[in-house]
């Protein structure tokens, strides 16, 4: 009986180390502009990746990092652009460039219970998203680079495939702030991948 | 012992994967304009307080000179040559001519100018990628501090400017100092393609003066 119940607690401590410690997560993103930031390019990012931590401060909460980098880009047909009321127009090809880094500290609340192979959650993060914005045109670019602080609400699900192992799959809303460099530029990011207890 | 080496396993897989993740990402990084005539630009501006509809006129000299350094005193400019110039000119006149303006020899309205420049921009880089950051690191070791396979690329840019500049006559007397209406630049890479650079030398003037409605005469 003592075998059988050491056993028992050794076997749910396998499987509840995401209540107990946590999990890093590395995850590939799709991102799609929104508001401001499809303005200045429409076109989805398929070149993403990020990481996540999360320690678990309870069986439901975990508090961590999240980060990423996302590449916006988009070939903006011959067209014309004016400035100064018109009397200034340059024509040519645009190629636009959104490099795009979110930081953030996030807490998470996890649905379920200690060993339940799917685990939803929900979280928000606070913290900055540097951006590089290029644009390039005929043998010149223009690049504003910029702070702005953000949120990051997101919801997710792990789903449990080995004793340590699960798989990640999200939706971030990475909602930065207006400053003096840009309006808000919101993007939305699903990310799928790996996560690992943390060992 | 065991549980440690797992973790080297795991930490392996790990970090497998986020080369996968990075090289992925990398990999695909987009690259910009893949063709010549996609870094022609066309840029113009003019005076806003100026009215082209009272201009009816213009002139245009038979030659582009080269902007081509320095020139001594008395010195003679270099010319673009004249089948180039040819398409240039044609292409000026014909656009002029479709906005209502007559060409004359004498008492222009305005006269445009047309002149050349040609760039050539030579840049060179290290190949050897896997300690390339080390070059300029430790100047006082050419072993470590060159550059073992060095390369280099060459490309010329061309940039033709065309102004405007009224030339009327005010009571028999020419405008002084001469008053700049239109400015315009057209500006790409050269070819070595005469049949395409003129291509693209004609589309852009075209795009110049599309982008110029105001220069409408009646």
């Amino acid at each position: 009986m003592k075998n059988f119940l050491l056993i028992s607690i050794l076997a749910m401590s396998s499987i509840s180390a995401l209540a107990q410690d946590g999990y890093t997560s590395l995850h590939y993103d799709i991102s799609f502009a929104l508001g401001n930031t499809s303005d200045f390019i429409s076109q989805p990012s398929f070149r993403g990746v990020g990481f996540d931590y999360r320690k678990m401060v309870t069986g439901n909460v975990g508090v961590g990092i999240s980060m990423a980098y996302h590449t916006f880009y988009e070939r903006k047909d011959y067209d014309t652009y004016s400035f100064d009321d018109g009397v200034t127009s340059l024509s040519g090809v645009q190629f636009r460039y959104l490099n795009a880094l979110p930081l953030h500290i996030s807490s998470n609340y996890y649905f379920g219970e200690d060993g339940d192979q799917v685990r939803p959650y929900l979280g928000v993060g606070i913290g900055t998203l540097f951006s590089e914005r290029r644009t390039e045109m005929g043998q010149w670019s223009s690049t504003t680079n910029s702070w702005q602080f953000s949120l990051l609400p997101e919801v997710g699900l792990l789903y449990q495939i080995s004793s340590d192992a699960y798989l990640f799959t999200a939706a971030k809303f990475t909602t930065p702030f207006k400053n003096a460099d840009f309006d808000s530029q919101p993007f939305l990011s699903l990310n799928i991948g790996m996560a690992w207890m943390l060992q | 012992m065991l549980i440690s080496h797992k973790n080297t396993i795991t930490m392996i897989k790990r970090f497998l994967f986020f080369g996968l993740l990075a090289a992925l990402v990398a990999g695909c990084y987009p690259g910009g304009a893949e063709y010549t005539d996609e870094l022609d630009l066309v840029a113009t501006t003019y005076n806003k307080d100026y009215a082209f509809t009272n201009s009816n006129t213009f002139a245009i000299p038979d030659k582009i000179p080269k902007i081509d350094g320095d020139l001594g005193q008395g010195e003679i400019p270099k010319f673009v040559d004249d089948a180039t110039a040819k398409v240039i000119l044609d292409g000026i006149k014909s656009n002029l001519t479709e906005l209502g303006y007559t060409e004359v020899t004498t008492d222009a309205d305005v006269v445009v100018t047309v002149a050349a420049l040609e760039v050539t921009t030579t840049t060179v880089y290290c190949n050897d990628w896997w300690y390339g950051g080390w070059w300029g690191y430790y100047p006082g070791y050419p072993g470590y501090g060159g550059c073992y396979y060095p390369s280099a690329y060459t490309y010329s840019t061309g940039t033709i400017f065309i102004s405007m500049v009224d030339d009327k006559l005010e009571d028999g007397i020419a405008e002084t100092p001469l008053l700049g209406v239109w400015g315009a630049a057209l500006n790409g890479l050269l070819q070595s393609s005469s049949s395409s650079t003129n291509i693209r030398i004609t589309n852009a003037l075209d795009h110049a003066f599309e982008q110029s409605p105001y220069l409408k005469t009646n």
